[in-house]
């Protein structure tokens, strides 16, 4: 491909659909899509497109034999990632069950609000989530992330706070170690797929509260982001990772003050 | 500081510190604060005593029913919420619950949870309330507990609704405080027997736990192998009044 | 197969009681004017909201959801194929030719006017006439494989129709716009000899099924397949196909009449009215029979009873004047025969004794006085007691489910003008 980030950033400055290095792409998305289940929502960042439902807290299956020991203490979290065959560039037909990404994008989630969702509150139950992608282009596990937080949040599941993800990368593949006088690659916000495929990038989800009124003035160093989430599958030299953390902690921030519109909106409605 | 509420939640949003308010439903503690744990409006329920605080508490329905003037005034919402039931539908951890005795083994007995007592009222007396004083008004289902347990100890009833109640088991180490491990489960309990009982857990999915570990917890009515009601004699002991004849049960202390 | 049925019926089956079943009979089969548990008409159809083009990556997208909440998304992906029926000829000879090169084509020499003519003997007939395989279905169902035997049943279901659904018999039409249609869909997606477009449809249903899934999967698809577009020709004849990049130059999949597709108005279309798009995909609808009334779009419950249940497949076909093509009759399995039968109080023990005691002449009275022979199922009934339908179908039941939703101005034209008015823009 002629026209890729590591060659015409360094020029440009503008990215492959011409963001610059700190923007995200276009992030829609709405609650209550679903009626006939407990929570759901759709979410669209960029191109990519996520449709999530969450059923539950409801009582396990009765074939599960590891309900008993398993969920005695709170709630299991059980993830269904579907990646639609037209989802991506070409249509991929998979043979049988899941594929490896949708797989991987599942556990990942699972173990993510396993541990964020205050579970103990429902013993003995299961909330399942069901993921749904519908067009794929590029930071499929951030946006699921996002989406999941969205249809938790109408389907009334207490957390302690939003968990919002995000990708970082950087524009060069960055596999040498830093150089302070001459730096010439720039970290990058919320890859597409064509980003994503040529160039290093990590996943973060993290987690906060808000401040409000005046606690906000008082304790305001209290607030901190913290990082709940994060995975990277490329090869990154480690002078790097601190730039790309901060960047996509960030992103993070811009995202949970979208979703929070996005809640208010539908909780005014 | 009540001015300081927000009228919508978010989940992870700093309501107040624990110092001003107590947490309710929807919130949780951190850091001697209370946060949100779901997206909703923010509600306030006045203290009922001078010296406790108000509750804080974020409720989940405007979210879903689309009431364009949802009553957002949080700090004035002084109407309290919906008070607590006089009795619960569900068996809850603690409650006291009337059960029938379906199935006897060597380790457990099996028992139908009938009805579920009014909790309040077995609060304030102590004892729980026998099947007169448990009448406390409105439609609730403890109005009928005479009749319940008169169909309910009439063995032509048994079984025909016991898979659409609650089962629950009553352990062996469950039924007495003493001598625990000289319990034999025949000489306490009979099948068809109506016994009193609390519960101790929720169990798996399947099942309640309850004890009948304290005076006042056991054999409420049983009849007779020849058929009739039976009377207590002591605490471990009823008798047929037409026959004459005793059986063993774990009785509960009578009124 | 045991589990799978079980999986089915289970989601179709609601928990009503032999009482309840009995009643929702008997005012469903009430003579002329059924009343239904939600206030509607026998032809009826619940409120649904629809959507098109919403998935950019897609060549045509749909989605789709009813009043009970089932959601369903279709997306329509084609490619590019080589056909490989009759290409064997025209291979050779292409090689032979050693023409040209297109871009993007791997260096595929296009067949001269010579190899075309050549490969036209073997490959002529596959060739207009296209192939049922080059249409792929898929359905994702949650909680199911997607090898399970009800989403493959169902895509099987679908497809079949879609592929069958334009006969030769449009050949003699006027207009060009089915002459673009000629041999159905699968001519539609013949390129040229060599080539063809290969349609890829996903089904996604995003809820488990809480009614038979069928006619929300049919009518989705159907939407996404009307605003399906591929790419305009740019490439002549024989030659390796290639394609505008312009998006808005796209033609529609099933064209339609509009003034975006001037040739089509322009012609001897004849008498037809313009609006009116004469050749659609077809569209599957689940009809049932209640004693003499035909239901159209049953929810959970009205199924529960049907004596018949049938998933009628029809398309609009250019060959009659815009009328409507039946494609397919399915019987689909009702659930009633599953339902637990009520007992009469003349069969019944416990009550038997109250009956007993009132009289022993009277006993044998009530049974012979209420029995009521059911006109539809010959079957010897109490009123008010359910019984589960057995036996088959008459053949005037299934006429006349046919006729209402066949006849001009029946059922299945209102619903192709419904689907039409959620046109894409």
């Amino acid at each position: 491909m002629p026209l890729d980030t590591s060659t015409t950033y360094p020029l440009t400055k503008l990215r492959l659909d011409g963001r610059r290095w700190n923007e995200l792409r276009l992030l829609q998305a709405q609650i209550s899509t679903n009626p006939a289940s407990s929570g759901s929502s759709y979410l669209a960042m960029g191109n990519t497109a996520i449709i999530c439902s969450v059923h539950g807290p409801a009582e396990g299956r009765r074939g599960d034999a590891s309900g008993g020991s398993a969920g005695s203490s709170g709630a299991v979290v059980e993830v269904d990632v579907n990646v639609a065959g037209f989802a991506g560039v070409d249509r991929k037909r998979r043979a049988g069950g899941s594929d490896k990404q949708s797989s991987r994008i599942g556990t990942i989630l699972r173990s993510a609000f396993q541990s964020h969702l205050h579970t103990y509150l429902y013993p003995h139950s299961t909330i399942s989530i069901h993921v749904s992608v519908l067009s794929a282009d590029g930071s499929l596990l951030a946006a699921a992330v996002n989406a999941c937080t969205l249809a938790l949040v109408d389907a009334g599941i207490p957390m302690p706070g939003l968990l919002c993800a995000c990708t970082a990368g950087m524009s060069g593949s960055a596999s040498t170690p830093r150089d302070p006088t001459n730096d010439f690659l720039d970290p990058l916000l919320d890859l597409s797929l064509p980003e994503e495929q040529e160039l290093p990038f990590l996943t973060v989800g993290t987690t906060t509260t808000v401040p409000v009124g005046e606690a906000a003035m008082i304790h305001d160093d209290e607030d901190e982001m913290k990082v709940s989430m994060l995975t990277m599958d490329s090869k990154v030299h480690c002078s790097y990772v601190e730039t790309m953390l901060a960047v996509g902690i960030d992103g993070c921030k811009q995202i949970r003050e979208i979703l929070e519109g996005v809640i208010k909106k539908s909780a005014r409605r | 500081m009540a001015s300081t509420l927000p009228t919508l939640a978010i989940p992870g949003q700093r309501l107040a510190p624990v110092s001003s308010y107590a947490a309710g439903p929807g919130t949780h503690v951190q850091n001697a604060n209370i946060y949100a744990s779901i997206a909703g409006p923010v509600l306030v329920n006045p203290a009922s005593s001078k010296t406790a605080k108000s509750t804080l508490s974020v409720s989940r329905s405007p979210l879903r029913t689309a009431a364009p003037a949802a009553p957002q005034s949080a700090p004035k919402s002084t109407a309290p919420g919906p008070s607590k039931p006089r009795y619960n539908t569900l068996p809850a951890v603690d409650s006291i619950v009337l059960a029938r005795v379906t199935r006897v083994q060597k380790r457990q007995a099996t028992v139908s949870i009938l009805v579920v007592l009014d909790e309040s009222a077995s609060n304030k007396a102590g004892p729980p309330p026998t099947t007169t004083t448990a009448s406390t008004g409105g439609a609730s289902d403890n109005d009928n507990i005479e009749a319940i347990l008169s169909s309910a100890a009439n063995p032509e009833n048994h079984s025909n609704s016991d898979e659409l109640r609650f089962q629950a088991l009553i352990r062996k180490e469950d039924v007495r405080a003493v001598e625990k491990d000289r319990v034999v489960m025949d000489e306490m309990f009979r099948v068809g027997d109506i016994v009193r009982g609390t519960v101790i857990s929720l169990g798996d999915q399947s099942f309640y736990y309850l004890t009948t570990a304290r005076n006042d917890l056991g054999v409420v009515m049983a009849r007779s192998e020849a058929g009739n009601m039976m009377f207590p004699v002591s605490w471990k002991e009823m008798r047929d009044p037409v026959t004459g004849a005793a059986e063993l049960r774990k009785v509960a202390r009578p009124f | 197969m045991s589990t799978q049925r079980q999986a089915t019926s289970a989601s179709q089956t609601p928990h009503i009681s032999p009482a309840e079943l009995s009643y929702l009979y008997t005012s469903l089969s009430l003579p002329q004017n059924p009343i239904r548990p939600d206030g509607r008409s026998a032809t009826q159809f619940r409120p649904l909201t629809a959507e098109t083009d919403l998935l950019p990556g897609t060549n045509g997208s749909a989605r789709v959801g009813f009043a009970d909440g089932t959601q369903a998304i279709v997306g329509v992906k084609a490619e590019v194929e080589r056909t490989v029926v009759g290409a064997a000829a025209s291979y050779t000879l292409a090689e032979a030719d050693g023409a040209g090169d297109l871009a993007g084509e791997g260096g595929e020499g296009s067949g001269s006017a010579a190899g075309g003519g050549a490969g036209a003997g073997a490959g002529a007939g596959a060739a207009t006439a296209g192939h049922g395989s080059w249409v792929q279905m898929s359905i994702e169902i949650p909680g199911f494989r997607d090898d399970d035997a009800l989403p493959v049943f169902l895509a099987e279901m679908m497809r079949e129709p879609l592929v069958e659904s334009v006969s030769s018999g449009s050949k003699g039409a006027s207009g060009d716009g089915e002459k673009e249609m000629e041999g159905g869909l699968k001519g539609r997606l013949v390129i040229n000899r060599r080539w063809h477009w290969r349609l890829y449809i996903d089904v996604l249903l995003l809820s488990q099924p809480l009614s038979y899934p069928l006619p929300l999967l049919s009518l989705t698809t159907h939407l996404a397949l009307l605003a399906t577009k591929l790419p305009k020709l740019k490439s002549k004849g024989e030659e390796d196909p290639f394609f505008d990049d312009d998006w808005n130059a796209a033609e529609y999949l099933y064209p339609r009449a509009s003034s975006s597709f001037p040739k089509f108005g322009g012609s001897a279309a004849g008498g037809v009215p313009p609006p009116v798009q004469h050749v659609r995909p077809p569209v599957t609808l689940l009809v049932i029979a209640v004693g003499d009334n035909v239901i159209f779009d049953p929810n959970r419950e009205e199924i529960a009873v049907a004596d018949t249940v049938l998933a009628i497949s029809v398309t609009r076909d250019g060959g009659s004047e815009g009328g409507l093509k039946l494609l397919s009759i399915r019987t689909i399995d009702p659930p009633s025969r599953l339902t637990q039968p009520g007992v009469p109080n003349s069969e019944n023990v416990a009550t038997l004794g109250a009956t007993a005691g009132a009289g022993g002449s009277e006993e044998q009275q009530p049974a012979a006085a209420t029995a009521v022979l059911n006109p539809v199922t010959g079957e010897e009934e109490v009123p008010g007691v359910w019984r589960p339908r057995r036996g088959g179908v008459k053949r005037r039941t299934v006429a006349k489910m046919v006729k209402l939703v066949l006849e001009k101005g029946g059922v299945g034209e209102e619903v192709l003008e419904g689907l039409e008015s959620v046109e894409v823009g």
